[in-house]
């Protein structure tokens, strides 16, 4: 059910562009498509990190995203900062 | 001239390269939803139908988190809201009839969207039509193929499945930080989802994370 609901706004949502604004651009648009997906992928890396049941929990995820930065910030190719990050978390998981 | 089979091929040729880091992405996706609790055939079901990788990702992240099937739907749906913006440009290149634009607009993902541009706001359907028939077919493909990995591994523990997803948003949030307007849109987002994680249930925080994006302030 959650499946077809996610298809079914991405299918809506790809079409409306061109189907609904015939090509005619808005300037609010345009702005909400250079800002939703840094506010977007910045809060997924929050939540995915430091959310628990309602509260903020730091625990061995945190040290996965510090690695994951880390590893970007020195432009590592992808590969190396998903195993960054991985190893980094599963290493503080076990340490626990 | 539009939608030529050499544009066609052209479009495919000038995707290629990036197949093998979609077929991973994929791949993951697959494999870290059957760990987030879905079932084989609804991954792949998804991948056929939303075919964009990062509301995907997005998706997982909230239903493994137990975020409602609404959280989830509306959190994957904002991040997608990008594309009603980018796709407008593309109404020229498309095709007069209704059903045929929003087939075609199906195929227009970051990487097609890009080999389809000709500059000069001019887009060219053919090169659409290669760069994203191809992306598509590696991208649910490999993600039956990251199902069928995520079946036979079975227990990915949640802390890697947290740490992979961490890992995926850095990347896609690193290249999209270029000017001051985007530094403080994702600044403002994470804010957003700290300060809303504890007051509301999974899923929510992404949402109002989401909604600062509508807000009126000037990029200059």
């Amino acid at each position: 059910m959650m499946v077809l609901i996610v298809g079914a706004t991405s299918i809506t949502l790809k079409a409306a562009g061109p189907v609904l604004m015939g090509g005619r651009s808005a300037a609010w648009l345009q702005r909400l498509g250079r800002r939703m997906a840094p506010a977007m992928f910045a809060a997924l890396m929050v939540t995915s990190s430091l959310s628990g049941a309602r509260e903020i929990v730091l625990d061995a995820r945190v040290g996965g995203l510090a690695a994951a930065l880390l590893a970007v910030w020195l432009r590592a190719n992808s590969g190396v900062v998903l195993l960054a990050a991985i190893s980094t978390t599963l290493i503080l998981n076990l340490l626990r | 001239m539009k939608g030529s089979p050499s544009e066609i091929w052209a479009g495919a040729a000038a995707v290629s390269p990036f197949l093998i880091p979609i077929a991973v992405a994929a791949m993951l996706f697959g494999s870290l939803a059957v760990a987030a609790g879905l079932v084989p055939l609804a991954v792949v079901v998804m991948s056929a139908t939303t075919f964009a990788g990062s509301a995907q990702f997005a998706a997982i992240s909230v239903f493994g988190e137990g975020g409602s099937l609404g959280a989830t739907a509306v959190a994957s749906a904002l991040l997608n809201a990008r594309y009603v913006a980018i796709n407008i440009p593309l109404a020229p290149a498309l095709p007069a009839s209704r059903w045929k634009q929003v087939l075609l607009a199906q195929l227009a993902v970051d990487e097609s969207w890009a080999i389809a541009y000709r500059g000069d706001g001019q887009f060219s359907r053919g090169r659409l039509i290669g760069a994203g028939l191809a992306l598509y077919s590696t991208h649910v493909a490999a993600t039956g193929v990251g199902v069928i990995a995520g079946e036979v591994l079975k227990s990915i523990p949640t802390v890697v499945v947290s740490a992979a997803l961490v890992a995926l948003f850095t990347m896609l949030l690193w290249p999209l930080l270029r000017e001051r307007e985007s530094y403080l849109a994702a600044g403002v987002g994470a804010l957003t989802a700290l300060v809303l994680i504890p007051l509301s249930p999974p899923g929510v925080p992404l949402i109002g994370a989401a909604l600062t994006a509508f807000l009126p302030w000037k990029s200059q």
